[in-house]
């Protein structure tokens, strides 16, 4: 994720014990430990039998570097006040101590990061009698309560955005079946977003960016 | 996205909700990590981790020390702190100290509970005597007006710190301290057209101080003052007792002029642009401006304007030097056909800029500037020039000048000076004051008639571009070389284009009929850092208690042998032996790649730590060059654990940098131990490598580059543990020498003037082969001897001592004799007849003041003349120098030729911030305007300053 201006993600193929924090809503000092364990790891290609694996990864691009990232914790969705209906929050780590938290569900995204040069401290997005609205804090520059539209497009067709940005292997599998490009006039710099879904509606891939400079490709591997 | 103020004054006040103090919140378990603490809370969306306020004995201590000693400044009895203010100014800061209620909350470097965990070393210990506070986002925003009321705006985002001045009413505040909740350091927001600069937005819940308060305070009562309101949190309604809010009062601001004006937007700020004129200084496009750029800016700037194309290369030592030297190409000008063939004419100049004061609200910044300072002076002159940004967000840049010389070229005006002493009101030319060029011409400085210059600039709000107007103080009929000019106008228009952080694009209609291009590329050095991505990931650190530690982590019996490989490995270090003295483990680094030893020592301690037994208490590292142990660090080994693993719980731990506490580094005496030796290991008795060098010199009659590239093999041979012989072997690979024919002349001994005859007469070339021992006489006297082929130009034998005071460390003096021989052109084994003896006496002092490091030497040249070298550098944190020599023997001007006497500009970057691996080399490029005989010094292969001297 060199765009990002962040240290260079490494790919993870570690055999870590993180058996307890998955699913976790909180996390206890040994999952902290575990964490750490496994995003100090060495550096390896994704791993070629990841159904078989007990762990979950993410594999995300920025810029020209590529990155594996592993499944921390998720977030139940009770303790997700505001945003009660769109499922549970994802916390995924790289190898630098860079994190994403990615909502599941049908709205899935990124929605909050830590550790990268641009980060949005927090997001989330409601519905409204206009449409969808989203609300994020931005660091650097403090630029908080950002309150945009967003126009969202369905679409059967790969996107352009989506052939460019993420694995070819992905499209190739025609495991989305349900294409979502979203666009907030507020906020052109960060031009469109691009999010896959599968047959059950789940988000599972996107492409979206940060800031101008800082665009993030993901999707979520194996089961 | 603009607001209007409106919105913000009508805004109803909402109360605060409050998640919960310690009273409210389940208190702490001692030992239990605040990302612990914080997951077991559940956290909400709702939260807002910003305000997160962790209170501990510490730091409501040093909260209420500060508002104690701010109280006692108050105080209507004098004392020594006492406040030089009014009473009714005294009456208001107490009134607002009397307001806050002390929170007491300690820096947090981050406040994301994850991260944390991911990074011990943001994630403190608590206890249960701390107090936790968390907030629900604030709605609101507190400012202290200049009237020391605390007055609370309602939050909007994007809007300037200036918005919510206006709506406290504080309009003509100029600056203000933001302190932003959870953030580390106030900022200091310009809000004036004068000092505008990039700033964020405030926060929801940051604390705003208008400078305007501060009237007749000082410099530590602002301090404490910042602090305190830091110590606060973000701001709340119960920051603060309820009486002393003070909420926008709508009568300050009338209805009709808000809704008519939008409020500024932080995104509305901008830092100063700064660009470089046509000759590489900050300027317009002719002329320049009084701007320097900041320190550690560096630029190679092209630019072409019939018949002119110069080369500028400028730095920025300081924010108040800008320097630099230039070639200039005049086109319709032959070199000198007789050494030159039809090469057009080339000039090389010196330029220097002083500020002379700062810009203020009223006052604009002023600097004093000389052009072609010590060449031949054919575009000599001198301006003395005032710049002053105006518009809302200075974006605006005025400047107004008055020069002399090629700068006043127009000389339509009478030299002021001339009127105190009438020698000013002539200007004699160049070739009357200095013969041989090179000089300062001190003679020719702001003499004769003057012009004035001026003109402005405007910055586009994303600093994209920029758009210059000026009017030229030449009217270029006074040209050098008669080589005068038409001008159709005098006004000069340009525009600048800034695609990237490193590239400004110029170009421009001049005189009125000229178009001008212009190219440059600028860097910061004082901020160049790589990241190591080639080095292998640092050992994580076990935050365990150092007794469990053995049992888990360290492997029994320990084996020593792969902690040896494990430092090579991780630091590169070559370590020689290994000892356990009682319970410190002595590490021997006989050999080492390592500039930033910082971090090359962190990570050996996580080696060492990870593999030895808890009863392993310290950790020293004893760092040997050449068989000398030069210098020791000595590690408390518990405490830099700690250090990496939690957040210390001392209040201002956060506001340092992160480097080990001074306290573990000690030197223990403990020679009344005995020594086990642990591991030993053998040094190689033959190391050597491949390379390539490359050899260039520019502006020489031969052509503008004469270059040549070489393999190289070079080679150490290790006699014992301080003895060595070393070699190096050229051969020429690439070059442009079949035009080089020009032999400079010369009056004095011809020392190094032969530098075509050295570099052409052979491909196959042995520039080095000296045999070198060293050795101490005590703990601060080293010593070195040598002979063979020293350098690529002589022969000989030599020594030197050097005397490094551990008492005084930012000193040390060198004392170094050579006799000496001139080698054969080929630079094979053959010697010339010129043989003579040469050495100095040296100084060296890191002098403290503006991180200025001094050399100077004293002694014989190798032309035989005696003088004095004066070198001065300024080295930036990351180890980067910007510098200039010079040197004065008693050899005159005109016995030392052109150039007058020997000069010189040099940048030394380490390598280390250029490389994604740890190095210990050093690049230097060193421009020297012409190689003469003159002040001429034996370059030598090793001397003891350098090989003792560790990074930083």
């Amino acid at each position: 994720m060199s765009d990002l201006g962040l240290r260079r993600l490494a790919l993870l193929s570690v055999g870590l014990v993180l058996t307890s924090t998955v699913g976790c809503t909180s996390m206890g000092a040994s999952t902290a430990r575990i964490i750490q364990d496994a995003v100090r790891g060495s550096s390896a290609s994704i791993p070629a039998n990841l159904d078989q694996s007990p762990y979950k990864y993410l594999w995300a691009r920025a810029g020209n570097s590529e990155s594996l990232l592993v499944l921390g914790t998720v977030k139940n969705a009770e303790t997700d006040r505001t945003n009660p209906a769109q499922g549970p929050i994802e916390v995924w780590f790289t190898g630098n101590q860079e994190i994403l938290r990615i909502q599941t569900g049908p709205m899935g995204r990124i929605v909050a990061t830590t550790g990268l040069s641009v980060n949005w401290v927090r997001s989330s997005i409601r519905q409204t009698q206009d449409g969808w609205v989203r609300e994020r804090d931005v660091m650097p520059g403090w630029q908080y309560g950002l309150v945009e539209s967003l126009t969202r497009t369905q679409s059967r067709l790969v996107p352009r955005l989506a052939r460019k940005h993420l694995r070819p292997e992905f499209i190739v599998a025609n495991r989305a079946k349900t294409w979502w490009i979203e666009y907030s006039p507020q906020a052109p710099e960060l031009g469109e977003s691009v999010y896959a879904a599968d047959a059950n509606g789940q988000v599972i891939a996107g492409y979206q960016c940060l800031s101008a400079e800082a665009c993030i490709a993901w999707e979520r591997l194996g089961r | 996205m603009k607001r209007f103020l409106a919105s913000l004054l009508l805004t109803a006040l909402p109360s605060l909700p409050i998640l919960g103090y310690a009273k409210d919140l389940p208190a702490p378990n001692t030992g239990e990590r605040m990302s612990v603490y914080l997951s077991r809370l559940g956290l909400t969306n709702e939260q807002y981790l910003e305000g997160l306020c962790w209170s501990t004995d510490n730091s409501r201590q040093a909260q209420a020390q500060r508002l104690r000693r701010l109280r006692l400044s108050l105080s209507s009895v004098p004392n020594e702190l006492s406040l030089n203010t009014s009473l009714a100014d005294k009456t208001a800061w107490s009134k607002l100290l009397d307001a806050l209620i002390p929170a007491g909350c300690a820096p947090l470097p981050v406040r994301d509970p994850q991260y944390m965990a991911l990074v011990p070393s943001t994630d403190p210990v608590l206890n249960s005597e701390d107090q936790i506070r968390l907030l629900v986002r604030p709605t609101q925003v507190a400012v202290i007006t200049p009237d020391k009321n605390i007055c609370r705006v309602d939050y909007q985002p994007m809007l300037a710190t200036k918005a919510y001045l206006q709506a406290c009413g504080a309009n003509e505040s100029s600056g203000a301290d933001l302190i932003q909740p959870g953030s580390a350091e106030p900022l200091d927001v310009g809000l004036a057209s004068w000092n505008a600069n990039r700033q964020p937005s405030p926060a929801p819940g940051a604390w705003i101080i208008a400078h305007g308060a501060y009237s007749a305070t000082n410099k530590w009562f602002e301090d404490d003052l910042r602090k305190v309101i830091q110590a606060q949190g973000a701001f709340h309604e119960r920051s603060v007792q309820l009486p002393a809010l003070v909420s926008p009062n709508p009568d300050q601001v009338s209805r009709s002029s808000i809704q008519s004006k939008p409020l500024p937007n932080s995104t509305d700020y901008t830092d100063l642009v700064m660009t470089a004129s046509d000759w590489g200084v900050m300027g317009l496009l002719q002329t320049p401006s009084a701007r320097i750029p900041k320190a550690g800016y560096a630029a190679l700037q092209y630019s072409k304007t019939w018949p002119y194309t110069r080369l500028n290369f400028m730095l920025a030592p300081f924010d108040w030097l800008e320097a630099g030297f230039r070639y200039v190409d005049v086109a319709n000008r032959l070199y000198g056909p007789t050494i030159a063939d039809n090469q057009s004419y080339k000039d090389k100049s010196i330029d220097a800029k002083f500020r002379l004061w700062q810009e203020s609200a009223y006052l604009p910044q002023v600097a004093v500037g000389f052009r072609d300072l010590v060449g031949t002076g054919l575009f000599s002159g001198e301006y003395l020039v005032a710049s002053k940004r105006f518009g809302e967000f200075g974006n605006w840049d005025a400047n107004l000048g008055m020069g002399w010389g090629y700068v006043g070229g127009r000389q339509d005006i009478d030299n002021p000076l001339g009127a105190l002493y009438s020698k000013y009101k002539t200007r004699p030319t160049s070739t009357e004051s200095s013969t041989s060029g090179g000089k300062f011409n001190l003679s020719t400085y702001f003499r004769g008639p003057a012009a004035l210059f001026g003109g402005v600039q405007y910055q586009f709000g994303n600093n994209r571009w920029v758009l210059k107007a000026e009017y030229d103080g030449n009217n270029y009929q006074n040209e050098p070389q008669s080589n005068d000019q038409k001008q159709s106008s005098p006004i000069n228009l340009g525009v600048v284009y800034r695609p990237n952080k490193w590239l400004d694009v110029t170009t421009g209609l001049e005189r009125g009929n000229r178009l001008m291009l212009g190219i440059t590329l600028y860097t910061d050095l004082s901020s160049l850092s790589t990241p190591k991505l080639s080095e292998p990931r640092p050992m994580p650190i076990r935050p365990l208690p150092l007794a469990a530690q053995h049992e888990s982590v360290a492997p029994s019996p320990t084996n020593y042998s792969d902690i040896r490989k494990s430092l090579e490995a991780q630091v590169h270090w070559r370590v020689s032996r290994i000892v356990q003295r009682d319970r410190e483990l002595r590490v021997e680094v006989a050999e080492h790649d390592v500039f930033d030893w910082n971090e090359a020592i962190d990570r050996a301690n996580a080696v060492l730590h990870n593999n030895l037994p808890s009863e392993i208490k310290q950790f020293a590292y004893v760092v040997v060059v050449r068989g000398q142990p030069v210098e020791t660090f000595v590690v408390d080994r518990q405490d830099w654990v700690k250090s990496k693993t939690e957040l210390a719980r001392h209040a201002e731990k956060f506001n340092q940098p992160p480097v080990f506490p001074t306290a573990i580094w000690r030197e223990v005496p403990r020679d009344s131990l005995v020594d086990q030796t642990k591991a030993t290991a053998e040094q190689p008795i033959v190391t050597g490598g491949l390379g390539f060098t490359y050899k260039q010199s520019f502006g020489g009659p031969n052509g503008f580059i004469l270059a040549q590239l070489s393999a190289q093999a070079e080679g150490e041979l290790r006699m014992t543990e301080s003895s060595w012989l070393y070699g190096s072997l050229e051969y020429g690979l690439l070059d442009n020498y079949k035009d080089f024919d020009y032999t400079a002349p010369s009056n004095l001994p011809r020392v190094r003037t032969y530098v075509r005859e050295y570099v052409t007469s052979s491909d196959l070339t042995l520039p080095t082969l000296q045999a070198t021992t060293t050795g101490k006489w005590s703990d601060d006297l080293y010593w070195s001897a040598y002979g063979g082929l020293l350098e690529s130009m002589y022969a000989g034998v030599g020594a030197e001592m050097l005397y490094r005071p551990r008492f005084m460390p930012s000193v040390a003096l060198g004392f170094d004799v050579n006799r000496v021989r001139q080698r054969g052109f080929k630079q094979d084994f053959s010697l010339r007849a010129y043989e003579v003896t040469t050495g100095h006496a040296t100084l060296y002092w890191k002098t403290g003041w503006q991180d200025i490091v001094a050399k100077l030497s004293a002694g014989q040249y190798l032309a035989a003349d005696r003088g004095v070298t004066i070198d001065l550098a300024r080295e930036f944190n990351n180890g980067v120098r910007i510098g200039a020599f010079m040197t004065r023997t008693n050899v005159s001007a005109a016995q030392f030729g052109e150039g007058s006497f020997d000069k010189g500009i040099y940048v030394s970057i380490p390598f280390d911030v250029m490389m994604t691996r740890a190095s210990n080399n050093i690049a230097n490029i060193i421009w020297r305007p012409l190689t003469r005989d003159g002040g001429a010094k034996l370059s030598r292969k090793y001397e003891l300053y350098e090989m003792t001297r560790l990074g930083r």
